[in-house]
């Protein structure tokens, strides 16, 4: 976790992806975007990555492993474990039975919902984004 | 974990709980604040109430176990596990050593310095509290 490390995006709905980093571009934000659509990618990618993330945008709904399931890879893994990057579900979809798992099976950061319009989407992102600059964050490596 | 639910204060400074307490009601926010000035009376407040706590804030110096080691014992409760209560440090000192502390050995949701003065204090609990509002919340009891 690096206040000036990349933003991790884990969607695969091209659109979606492509609002996310109009925001982020918007709201002055330069960190570097990285973009995977599958949790599998992402996995991959976390655990060769040198470079130190800030945050992690997951969605739920995912091709192949959901989002859940590469969050529980990722607390399993010692070496992800202990690059304690700030985890976040930015999920279209909220179902009470996902939120609930996530929060009591697993750690999270946080689990929200998209907003239903830009302004909306845009608010949010910038609470999040606040939220970890604003956060002291671990010395790693 | 309710938004309207109350917020946990674990904090030995009486002035700077007070201080919390004008800066959330001037927030405009009407959860009821709950204080506790050492860890085993917040540990044991947490594991009888039926009350649905929304955030844990906790000093990490204080006086018997400190606001780690009782993070620790919630962890390892399997009941408040469950709760999935979001625990932010709020302190006073910030040493890297407690940070990576919180951040590796634990699992946080933030980890916040006290502001200086009233102004940033104000800034980083609304931020906080925003943060949380508008995150999906589990519904387990």
């Amino acid at each position: 976790m690096s206040k000036s490390g990349p933003i991790l995006i884990i969607e695969d709905d091209r659109e979606d992806k492509e609002i996310l980093e109009d925001i982020i571009t918007e709201l002055g934000v330069k960190n570097k975007l990285v973009w995977l659509e599958n949790t599998t990618e992402a996995f991959n990618f976390l655990s060769t990555a040198s470079e130190s993330m800030f945050i992690i945008f997951c969605d739920i709904n995912l091709p192949g492993k959901n989002g859940l399931e590469l969050k529980m890879s990722i607390d399993a893994s010692p070496t992800l474990r202990k690059k304690s990057i700030p985890f976040i579900f930015y999920s279209t979809s909220a179902h009470q039975e996902d939120v609930n798992m996530a929060y009591s099976k697993m750690t999270i950061q946080g689990f929200f919902q998209k907003g239903s319009n830009y302004e909306d989407m845009k608010k949010l992102i910038k609470l999040i984004l606040d939220y970890w600059s604003a956060c002291k964050h671990p010395n790693l490596l | 974990m309710s938004k309207f639910g109350p917020l946990l204060v674990i904090e030995d400074d009486a002035d700077d709980k007070k201080i919390f307490e004008e800066v959330i009601r001037d927030l405009g926010y009407n959860n009821k604040v709950v204080w506790y000035d050492n860890t085993d009376d917040a540990l044991s407040y947490l594991q009888t109430t039926s009350e649905s706590i929304f955030v844990i804030f906790s000093d990490i110096n204080l006086p018997g176990n400190n606001g780690l080691d009782m993070k620790k014992q919630i962890d390892s409760d399997p009941l408040l596990r469950k709760k999935s209560i979001p625990f932010v440090f709020f302190s006073t000192s910030a040493h890297q050593e407690d940070i990576d502390e919180a951040f590796l050995k634990m699992t946080v949701q933030g980890f916040f310095r006290k502001g200086r003065n009233i102004k940033s204090m104000k800034e980083d609990l609304s931020l906080i509290l925003e943060y949380w509002k508008a995150c999906r919340h589990p519904n387990i009891q």
